[in-house]
């Protein structure tokens, strides 16, 4: 199934076999994976179904970036099958809230490369996590914290500015 | 705990690309924060404003939050008839009436009925929308339900007749259907005199219930089989205050005496939203709001 090129085998610490796979950052690291903690990316995983030589080349994103996509990726691999209300799988689930949220402790810039790699990687919970982190951090910002924040322009009349403000009346009391 | 900031700013054709997916995560419970966005700068107007945005928003969050509560209640003089209970676009409407009456409250739209000049209204708070639709033309004292296309459930009795009624209008067809009518000869609870109450239907699967005289009895009207049949109930308590529970679960919705709460049904947790309770019939109102 996998593509025997960008595949190899490391010894885990059961002592057993894993398959892992190459992939390649678009500045050309090399990360040697699991293939269980890559496939947790959808477009990594179609790459490895439709095989290929000398790893996959991952265009899109940077080494750094794509090194703490694959610190999640390991982290939450790692994690067996909930057995819900067992207390070993509470306690797996507060030290993957942990994780997460030393792993968001990073810049703006640095977040928002994220968002892209995990949206272009297709790695569903580290899109959201990324995502609703920013999303905390604005939500109760005003326009202009926003604008300061993102280096954004205004780029509205204070015409266009005050009709925006008449038609949402009563939201900005 | 919040993230080390660094004034980085972030490049602009990255922000592009991002921006739609940060904004789907914005929590609908204060609707004030998406609309404040939209005067960040052109590009975020643009995305919060895409109706394909809206749908994605609607359906990843799914249920809409509370924005409101309608009542029907004058006492020393008008109470707002719209109440707000977060910061929103929704306000008291203007109909051009004598007086007006909210009959029902479902998927971001109010029903209401208006008197001289008399029709039925159907109300979006968000937007503003009225639709104006007759009443139906036949004999009647009372009520409904409505969806996309917009279908009004209208329930009557006709005293005279002694009969009890139903009739669908649909926005499709423009008019009204032939009406059902109601079987009350099994009902050991009620009979053909009982009268419908003015109290918010419920919808559940595809039916809709009434409330009959003091919820002696609940009437089902089959939105598919477009019939009409009587239940009775198994016990009635005369001073129950309590007019409905939130459709799909999550957030209950009570009008006492001692006013108008919330109750988050899976933590417990109660919240009041409005001074006056004891009204005849409040309404909630949910719905999404972008700008």
């Amino acid at each position: 199934m996998a593509a025997a090129d960008s595949c190899d085998g490391i010894s885990t610490s059961g002592g057993g076999w894993e398959k892992t796979v190459t992939l390649v950052s678009s500045d050309d690291a090399r990360f040697e994976v699991r293939e269980a903690a890559a496939s947790l990316s959808q477009t990594v995983r179609r790459m490895i179904r439709a095989g290929g030589d000398g790893g996959i080349p991952l265009p899109k994103v940077d080494a750094r970036t794509l090194s703490t996509v694959l610190e999640y990726c390991n982290k939450h691999a790692a994690v067996p099958a909930p057995a819900p209300e067992s207390s070993s799988a509470e306690a797996a689930a507060v030290d993957l809230e942990w994780f997460d949220k030393e792993l968001m402790h990073v810049d703006l810039a640095t977040l928002c490369s994220l968002i892209r790699a995990a949206d272009y990687l297709e790695v569903a919970g580290l899109l959201d996590l990324t995502c609703k982190t920013v999303a905390d951090m604005i939500k109760s910002k005003t326009a202009e914290e926003i604008r300061q924040m993102f280096g954004i322009q205004n780029d509205f009349t204070p015409e266009e500015e005050e009709q925006l403000s008449r038609e949402n009346a009563g939201v900005f009391e | 705990m919040s993230p080390p900031q660094r004034r980085s700013p972030v490049p602009p054709d990255l922000m592009d690309e991002i921006l739609g997916e940060i904004l789907l995560r914005i929590p609908p419970e204060e609707p004030a924060h998406l609309i404040r966005f939209a005067l960040v700068c052109k590009p975020w107007l643009r995305v919060l404003s895409d109706p394909a945005f809206r749908r994605g928003y609607r359906e990843r969050h799914r249920r809409p939050p509370l924005l409101g509560f309608v009542h029907n209640l004058y006492e020393n003089g008008p109470i707002p008839r719209f109440v707000p209970t977060t910061a929103s676009r929704c306000s008291s409407p203007v109909f051009n009436c004598q007086n007006w009456w909210a009959l029902d409250s479902r998927h971001g739209r109010v029903l209401v009925n208006r008197f001289e000049p008399s029709d039925l209204v159907v109300w979006d708070p968000v937007s503003g929308d009225q639709q104006h639709l007759p009443l139906p033309p036949y004999s009647h004292a009372y009520d409904t339900g409505a969806q996309r296309p917009i279908l009004v459930v209208f329930v009557g009795t006709d005293d005279e007749e002694a009969v009890t009624w139903a009739s669908m209008y649909s926005s499709e067809t423009r008019g009204w259907s032939a009406i059902a009518t109601a079987d009350f000869s099994a009902s050991t609870m009620v009979d053909l005199h009982s009268y419908i109450e003015t109290k918010p239907s419920i919808l559940i699967g595809n039916a809709l219930y009434f409330s009959v005289e003091l919820g002696k009895a609940i009437l089902k009207y089959d939105l598919a089989g477009q019939g009409l049949s009587v239940i009775d109930a198994p016990e009635v308590s005369k001073q129950m205050r309590i007019l409905m529970a939130v459709e799909d679960g999550g957030l209950g919705f009570a009008a006492i005496e001692a006013g108008v709460f919330t109750i988050e049904i899976k933590s417990e947790k109660i919240k009041k939203v409005g001074k006056r309770g004891g009204c005849y019939a409040v309404l909630p109102y949910m719905s999404f709001c972008a700008p």
